[in-house]
């Protein structure tokens, strides 16, 4: 599913500069990010686990559960992003479901490198 | 957890002795399973993971092309199982909304708890 078409012309853009903090672990959190442009670091603890460029999604765990934040994402180059907070997120789950199936493919993505770190 | 009647006449269903394995890490992931009755013990190379019980979903690597499973899971007890291929899990995410949030949930605690443990090795 191409998110850079479905958001391409999305009211909610917001941009990042190089080394800002998108999100940080343990905060509370009630939005996701589409990445329009640039890339973000996936951290937890400080360790690199995966980097997301354009048309990827950060940030989507604390839509779908009511925790806080389980990784820390960081622009590594200048970001723009498009915002989806959960009222958007749950009219996508409930009319796209190809973008369901999307955000779960991103999350079975998320597992298998969590897995595969922990096997190292 | 009302998508759970829709197991009810599932076709595809298997029952499992104490003990028994499920899957084991580095298999071939072909199937999710939901389970309908007893307990499952998931461990990840040696690490327990979790134990799950009645509307879990399990085996999720299998969304995922050609992808090996990468925990193993044992019975605790009997359990029952409803076997779900990919091609029925995309259909039943297009089909049923409630069973399609209830997957994605399910998706984000185990990420939640694989990355707890990847956390805790970090430290």
């Amino acid at each position: 599913m191409d998110l850079l078409e479905v958001f391409k012309d999305s009211q909610d853009i917001v941009d990042f500069p190089a080394g800002s903090s998108i999100i940080r672990e343990g905060e509370e959190g009630n939005k996701m990010f589409v990445v329009m442009d640039g890339e973000v670091e996936i951290t937890i603890k400080g360790k690199r686990i995966a980097n997301a460029g354009r048309g990827e999604i950060v940030g989507e765990m604390a839509l779908i559960s009511p925790e806080l934040r389980s990784a820390t994402v960081t622009a590594l180059t200048d970001t723009r992003m498009a915002v989806i907070d959960q009222s958007s997120f749950e009219s996508l789950l409930q009319y796209v479901p190809d973008f369901t199936m999307h955000v779960m493919n991103v999350l079975a993505d998320r597992l298998k490198g969590a897995f595969e770190m922990i096997g190292d | 957890m009302n998508f759970l009647r829709t197991f009810d006449n599932w076709a595809n269903t298997e029952t499992h002795k104490d003990g028994s394995v499920i899957f084991s890490d580095s298999e071939p992931a072909d199937a999710l399973f939901l389970v309908l009755e007893g307990e499952i013990v998931l461990t990840l190379r040696g690490h327990a993971l979790s134990n799950e019980g009645r509307g879990a979903l399990i085996g999720e690597m299998a969304i995922i092309d050609d992808t090996a499973r990468n925990a193993t899971a044992v019975a605790s007890g009997t359990v029952r199982l409803a076997r779900i291929s990919p091609d029925e899990f995309r259909d039943l995410i297009t089909e049923d909304p409630e069973f399609s949030l209830h997957a994605m949930a399910e998706l984000a605690r185990r990420l939640r708890a694989v990355d707890a443990l990847l956390g805790s090795r970090i430290e």
